[in-house]
């Protein structure tokens, strides 16, 4: 799979390209910062983006944002989002479209359950964090709930 | 001239000359009648115009007019004098030869003050005091006379007991006939202070049973003295010069102040209708409405500044979560995640061999080590932990680092944790401000305590004419020392370096 990622930390960067690599995938572009994305996923094409929430230039939502241009410009680019903290508002209206999934940084960890993510999320599938589905859902995130919400991503 | 054609031999040491011509001839006698009758007549007409012209004027003119009447009542008054002195005594004497005098000079001043000075004086004041004197002074001889005469009929001519009678029923009709007096005189003669003076009572009992605010003092006497253009100004402090009630500046001009307990608190200001003898009365009067306004706006404008402050800690709390929020999400956060990334890899690699393990540990040690020095510095930010060393090595720790020599002049005692806080902040902000911006060779600090208080003095001898810019660090700190009741303040010439003092209660 040809995948791009906007990560503005180097160490995180070039830790997950060297996971995803071993894992027999292309890092075709990498982007510090939400305007370089948009430019290296224009030239390249990838299959998939992973794109951190928080980029400069603002280092506010820059990436949600770029996400966003990406899906109107490239639909047929998927995305992941990361995020270093739960939050509801850049996932919902992009999870809706399918080929969109929106996870914590700290899913990298679970390096099995997070390639799965990525080749289904590639696949048009979803991919929405445990987490955010339990705020979503306004309960506390019970391992009753956690279940049902892979279940949902899954399916 | 008539004199000259009396009968009556001349006043001693005189006595002894002969007048130059016999009886009276008739034309004389005539002249005389008719020169007596038009001088009557003339005085008659000239207090009805008086009083016509007091009527129809207003403002100026009637204050001048006043000044005149009083000299018209002192002329009015010698007659009168001299006819109480015949009946008591016999002829005329001192009393009216004084009262004449007066007269005399009374009225060439009072048209001198009318036509020159009439803002001066307080002419009202003069008037309503010259008439009710003039009246008790009537009333008590009228009594003391006809008291005399009745007892001395019962108890004997020149009776003592008689003078004495008389003399104690005067006594006791003094002092609350003059009260009374004084009262419907002013009534009776001066509408307007009168009106302002109920209208001033009457509000200050609104106040006191229904409610009603002292602020509406100003209405209240444009009202009653019929001037819209009267104003009530008050010191409050944290304003310059005078404002109204609602905050708004009075114009400097015109003024009459208003004392309590011989301290300047307001003013009023008023038309030129209203004058200043009028405004002076109001203003002792209405002292303590003024007074309790003044508290009042005092007290409003420091419970905005508490506001104000309050909602500031507030903002600059939000900002420093949202500040340290970020710094652990990207920091050390980020960094834990990398570590568990790095780890993870090396676990999967390990079966391919070819792994360097000791490399790979040293990495994520070296990681884990960044991570831990972010945490710490994140957690001093929060507060400096040195600080449970004393002031003095928590700021040894800060100044240690700079490039500029920094001067600690501490003192040694522990302080409370809060006083000690705030003063690591002030201190550490003022050295970095210092040292960032002001272009300094040498830093002062000094940190002093009292009984009642600690005092923080840093002083740069740098660039000076620094200003603090809201939600600068500095305006932060001035609330935070506000917040334990203490005061910040930063004096900055241009040229000579800049000073930030600090004083913050404290308890020992």
């Amino acid at each position: 799979m040809r995948i791009v990622i906007g990560e503005d930390s180097a160490l995180f960067r070039e830790g997950l390209a060297s996971l995803l690599v071993d894992a027999g995938h292309d890092i075709v572009g990498r982007a510090p910062d939400a305007e370089t994305l948009l430019d290296v996923v224009t030239e390249t094409q990838p299959d998939l983006a992973i794109i951190d929430v928080r980029m400069p230039p603002d280092l506010t939502d820059d990436g949600a944002r770029a996400a966003r241009r990406i899906r109107q410009t490239d639909p047929g680019v998927a995305i992941v989002l990361l995020s270093q903290h739960v939050e509801t508002k850049h996932s919902v209206e992009l999870v809706s479209s399918g080929g969109f999934g929106y996870l914590l940084k700290d899913r990298v960890l679970d390096v099995d359950e997070f390639l799965d993510a990525l080749n289904r999320v590639a696949a048009g599938g979803s991919a929405l964090d445990p987490e955010v589905v339990g705020r979503l859902l306004g309960q506390p995130t019970t391992p009753a709930a956690l279940t049902l919400a892979s279940a949902r991503c899954s399916g | 001239m008539t004199g000259a054609w009396a009968r009556e031999p001349f006043v001693e040491p005189m006595q002894d000359l002969s007048r130059p011509w016999g009886v009276y001839p008739w034309p004389v006698e005539l002249l005389s009648v008719v020169g007596n009758l038009g001088l009557v007549a003339l005085g008659l007409a000239a207090g009805v115009s008086l009083i016509a012209r007091f009527r129809r004027s207003s403002g100026r003119v009637r204050l001048q007019l006043k000044w005149l009447s009083l000299a018209g009542f002192a002329a009015a008054l010698y007659p009168v004098a001299c006819g109480i002195e015949i009946a008591i005594t016999g002829r005329t004497d001192i009393v009216a030869g004084f009262l004449g005098a007066v007269a005399l000079v009374a009225l060439p001043v009072s048209v001198a003050v009318a036509m020159l000075r009439h803002d001066l004086y307080d002419v009202d004041r003069v008037l309503a005091d010259t008439i009710s004197y003039v009246v008790v002074v009537v009333v008590l001889v009228a009594t003391y006379t006809v008291m005399a005469l009745a007892l001395g009929l019962m108890l004997g001519r020149d009776s003592a007991p008689a003078a004495a009678g008389a003399t104690a029923l005067c006594a006791l009709l003094l002092a609350p006939l003059r009260t009374r007096l004084r009262r419907t005189v002013d009534h009776r003669l001066f509408p307007p202070r009168r009106a302002a003076l109920q209208a001033i009572e009457d509000l200050q009992s609104r106040v006191h049973t229904r409610g009603a605010q002292p602020e509406e003092l100003e209405s209240v006497l444009r009202t009653a003295l019929r001037d819209p253009q009267l104003r009530v100004g008050m010191l409050v402090p944290g304003t310059s010069g005078f404002v109204d009630a609602s905050g708004l500046p009075v114009p400097d001009h015109g003024l009459v102040p208003v004392t309590l307990g011989g301290v300047q608190i307001g003013v009023l200001s008023g038309s030129e209708t209203t004058g200043p003898g009028v405004l002076r009365v109001v203003a002792s009067a209405c002292a303590s409405l003024i007074e309790v306004t003044r508290l009042r706006a005092e007290l409003a404008g420091a419970l905005r500044e508490v506001e104000a402050s309050r909602t500031r800690l507030i903002q600059v709390g939000d900002a420093e979560r949202r500040r340290l929020e970020r710094d652990l999400h990207d920091g050390a956060q980020q960094r834990l995640v990398s570590l568990g990334m790095a780890l993870r890899l090396a676990q999967r690699r390990l079966p391919q061999g070819g792994v360097d393990v000791d490399e790979l540990l040293d990495q994520g040690v070296a990681e884990l080590a960044t991570a831990i020095a972010e945490l710490r510095a994140i957690a001093h930010g929060l507060r400096p932990t040195s600080l449970d060393d004393g002031l003095h090595a928590a700021l040894s720790a800060l100044t240690g680092k700079l490039p500029i020599p920094v001067h600690l002049d501490v003192v040694p005692d522990p302080l409370d944790d809060d006083v000690a806080t705030t003063a690591y902040f002030v201190a550490a902000e003022a050295i970095t401000n210092a040292a960032k911006y002001a272009d300094a060779s040498a830093i002062n600090v000094r940190v002093a305590q009292s009984s009642t208080c600690v005092e923080v003095k840093v002083q740069d001898d740098g660039v000076g004419g620094a200003a603090p810019r809201t939600g600068s660090g500095l305006a932060g700190l001035a609330d935070r020392v506000a917040a334990i009741g203490g005061s910040l303040v930063m004096t900055s010439p241009v040229g000579t370096g800049t000073t930030i003092e600090a004083v913050l209660p404290c308890g020992s």
